[in-house]
């Protein structure tokens, strides 16, 4: 039989819990919490990335919708990648299980300053990370949609093992699915084109699944198909080490 | 922020360039659907290759890192299939691509977009180049060797070609290329340069061709179809649309005569024009057979009969033959022989030009178709000059023919009939005596255009030209065309000729005998067949004989000249 006293104790918890709630919540739609958020989550990636970061705003609801507006990544005072607004739907329970499934993940005029020439910006842009016993749980992004993206390689022309790398690829599309398994970073292109410059060349669509594995990237059914030309690749590249690649 | 790291790590996926030189690959590529054109603006060393827009892959496995890669391929495009084997190096700065592609039935011209490359090409090819930027282009040094059973390029076949050389930018040396080409083996070796711009395509070829026979070169070269055996070195340069040759002859046999070793011949193309220059020397030269090459009638060709010996040097242009001399010795030559004589002639605007200055014997007044009056053999020596005008526009001999010169008959006489003979030498004895000159100092002389230079009877007082004008000759070509053949050679008029030819005929007691019975041979066609019958019935025995080239009209039968039915 519960007792009065009890019973009182359980009630101004699940008041204090749904004051304390109600706060945070309240404090979390002010736009000088969501500043200081932003802050905090460029200091936590900043932790993994040898870059600064800024985000200008925190939209959404944050229970489960993020939207991050205006990211810049900035590498020795250029910025390498700016993303006009990051959207991301997860469902908060899960994450707060451990859970790293995202439904939805949108990327709105995005553009990426690779940098060009014999080295790309992105080189060495994630820091080195001790090898972890801790078993981390695995990512999934259930759809990955890219609109209106650009890269930009650079005014040097590039060239990779005989191949012109266009100066500028813009128009950018995709909508991916990225599931990290036990043999790597399966990413499944459901839709993905793109238009390139200097050299002119339109990528109209490409379909398949790429297996990022630790040392293999294997190729299944990758469909590319251009303006005037259509083919298939499978197969796997061996010797990819993507240990080396995240040193790098 | 995880989901910010991971889209990195994502974007680093294409930030491999560091990292493509320990990569192995081992991909299948198929295409369904294949553009050079478009990916070699991402890959440059497909920019020279422009397949057709259908063409497919249908094979494409690579394996192996960027600097020791094996690629086997094929595709095809409707009959035309390629594959091979490749091993390349594609790691920057110089790339390297080896192996060996078997082409099959490929139209090089639309693969390759160049309409004058052979159409269908089987060949095997092995290559070892190396590709290498320089000033925004591909460069391409290597070797290569191709070889093929059979080759066709511009309307022109050769089989069994064998070929190998070296590739250095825009230049493509071939060591030695070995091919057939009807009946002739070809060994050259050369060189091309492509140079940058609009300059034309240089090269030079050297080589050698041995076992030419004129009778089966292509329709399209009009060559002659002359029984050859030609051996000859060659040497033929260019720039753009100017070209040169050379071909020195080694002892080779045209038309059953035997060519000196040493004969050259040299052509040039330019702006100024095509000019060509032969000279050498031939031995026993028949004209009838060069005739029967050329095409000229089989019964005009005997008498062309001849074994011309000596040495020749011609020289022209396009349009005019600028000089030609011939140098005969110990010849024969329309029944007489020469042991020697010189012919000199040469196109200039007025007209040719010729002059023959020689000796003749056992000259046979037949074979120039002089009637049974004039045959016989004539022996001297010539010396006459002349010039033939209007060739262009309705050549007559008694007015676009002048000669002038002396014709010395000498002491040897011979020919078939003394009475005949005796005939000619009194009246080649008066000529020797009073050599006849015109007073205008330049005699006309009836010729047989311009070949036979010999005098001709003066027109008699029957002569229709005389009587009638020269309006109306055309109505003796029938009696002409019906005796077409026959030795005959009258005046100079043409109308002058036809008329002693005719009235030779019909003094001939065998011939109105034979027309009685058989008619002419143009008349035998218009009789009815039972009409015609009975008279190629009535006369089979003699039609048998004269078949088997035996009895007294077998002479006629040899030219051609036989009866309804044969």
């Amino acid at each position: 039989m519960m007792t009065p006293r009890l019973v009182r104790w359980l009630a101004w918890s699940a008041i204090g819990i749904l004051a304390f709630a109600a706060a945070s919540w309240l404090i979390l739609q002010t736009n000088w919490s969501r500043v200081r958020l932003g802050r905090l989550a460029a200091r936590q990636a900043e932790r993994f990335l040898d870059a600064n970061i800024s985000v200008a705003r925190i939209g959404g609801d944050l229970y489960s919708t993020a939207v991050l507006e205006d990211v810049v990544i900035r590498r020795d005072g250029s910025s390498i990648i700016e993303i006009g607004r990051l959207s991301v739907h997860y469902d908060v329970i899960d994450l707060v299980l451990g859970g790293r499934t995202f439904q939805r993940v949108e990327l709105d005029s995005p553009v990426i300053a690779s940098g060009g020439g014999s080295g790309f910006a992105l080189s060495g842009l994630l820091k080195p990370r001790p090898p972890s016993d801790r078993e981390s749980p695995p990512i999934r992004i259930d759809r990955l949609v890219i609109r209106n993206g650009t890269v930009v390689i650079g005014p040097e022309p590039a060239e990779v093992g005989g191949m012109r790398v266009p100066d500028r690829i813009t128009s950018l599309a995709a909508e991916l699915q990225i599931t990290q398994r036990p043999g790597g970073l399966e990413v499944r292109i459901h839709r993905l084109s793109m238009y390139g410059s200097g050299p002119e060349i339109a990528v109209t669509a490409v379909t398949g699944t790429v297996l990022a594995g630790a040392t293999d990237l294997t190729i299944d059914n990758l469909t590319v198909q251009l303006e005037d030309t259509v083919f298939t690749i499978d197969g796997t590249i061996e010797n990819y080490d993507s240990g080396e690649v995240a040193r790098q | 922020m995880r989901v910010v790291l991971a889209l990195i790590g994502l974007l680093a996926l294409a930030d491999t360039a560091q990292l493509l030189a320990q990569l192995r690959f081992k991909l299948d590529i198929a295409a369904k659907r294949l553009s050079l054109e478009e990916l070699s603006r991402v890959i440059p060393a497909l920019d020279s290759v422009n397949l057709p827009p259908g063409f497919q892959i249908d094979q494409l496995d690579v394996s192996g890192p960027l600097g020791n890669m094996e690629i086997t391929f094929a595709g095809h495009d409707g009959d035309s299939r390629v594959s091979g084997k490749l091993l390349v190096d594609l790691r920057a700065p110089e790339r390297r691509v080896q192996g060996v592609a078997d082409f099959a039935n490929v139209d090089a011209g639309r693969w390759l977009g160049q309409p004058a490359l052979p159409p269908d090409v089987t060949a095997n090819v092995e290559f070892d180049l190396r590709l290498s930027a320089r000033d925004g282009r591909t460069v391409v040094n290597g070797t290569y060797a191709v070889r093929s059973p059979d080759v066709s390029l511009a309307g022109y076949r050769a089989t069994s070609v064998r070929a190998h050389g070296r590739v250095e930018d825009r230049t493509i040396t071939i060591a030695q290329v070995r091919a057939r080409a009807y009946s002739a083996a070809i060994d050259a070796r050369g060189r091309m340069t492509f140079p940058e711009g609009d300059a034309g395509t240089r090269y030079a070829f050297d080589g050698t061709v041995a076992g030419l026979d004129l009778r089966r070169l292509p329709r399209s070269m009009r060559a002659p179809a002359i029984a050859s055996d030609v051996t000859a070195g060659f040497h033929v340069s260019g720039a753009g649309p100017a070209m040169s040759g050379r071909a020195q002859l080694s002892p080779s046999t045209i038309a059953g005569a035997a060519v000196g070793g040493g004969t050259v011949l040299e052509f040039g193309l330019s702006d100024a024009g095509f000019r060509y220059a032969a000279r050498g020397a031939v031995r026993g030269l028949d004209l009838q057979q060069v005739a029967h090459g050329l095409g000229i009638d089989a019964r005009a060709s005997n008498r062309f009969s001849s074994a011309i010996a000596g040495r020749f040097d011609v020289e022209g242009t396009r349009d005019r033959l600028v000089g030609a001399s011939i140098v005969l010795t110990d010849s024969r030559l329309f029944g007489a022989s020469v042991p020697a004589a010189t012919v000199r002639a040469a196109e200039t605007p007025e007209g040719w030009q010729f002059g023959v200055d020689g000796q003749f014997t056992a000259l046979d007044l037949a074979a120039f178709g002089a009637g049974a009056k004039d045959d016989g053999a004539l022996a001297g020596h010539l010396n006459v000059s002349g010039s033939v005008t209007g060739l262009d526009d309705g050549f007559e001999v008694s007015s676009d023919l002048a000669v002038e010169g002396r014709v010395t008959p000498g002491p040897e006489r011979g020919g078939r009939d003394d009475d005949r003979g005796r005939r000619h030498r009194g009246a080649a004895g008066r000529r020797r005596a009073a050599p006849r000159r015109r007073p205008a100092g330049r005699s006309r002389m009836a010729g047989d255009g311009g070949r036979n230079v010999r005098p001709r009877p003066p027109c008699g007082d029957r002569c229709p030209v005389r009587r009638e004008g020269r309006a109306a000759r055309s109505d003796w070509r029938d009696v002409r065309k019906a005796t077409r053949g026959d030795r005959f050679t009258g005046g100079h008029h043409r109308r002058c000729r036809d008329a002693r030819r005719e009235r030779v005929v019909r003094r001939s007691a065998s011939r109105i005998r034979r027309d009685r019975r058989l008619g002419s041979p143009r008349r035998i066609h218009r009789l009815s067949p039972a009409r015609r019958a009975v008279l190629v019935h009535g006369i089979g025995a003699r039609r048998r004989r004269i078949r088997r080239g035996r009895g007294p009209d077998a002479h006629r039968r040899r030219r051609g000249f036989g009866v309804c039915g044969t």
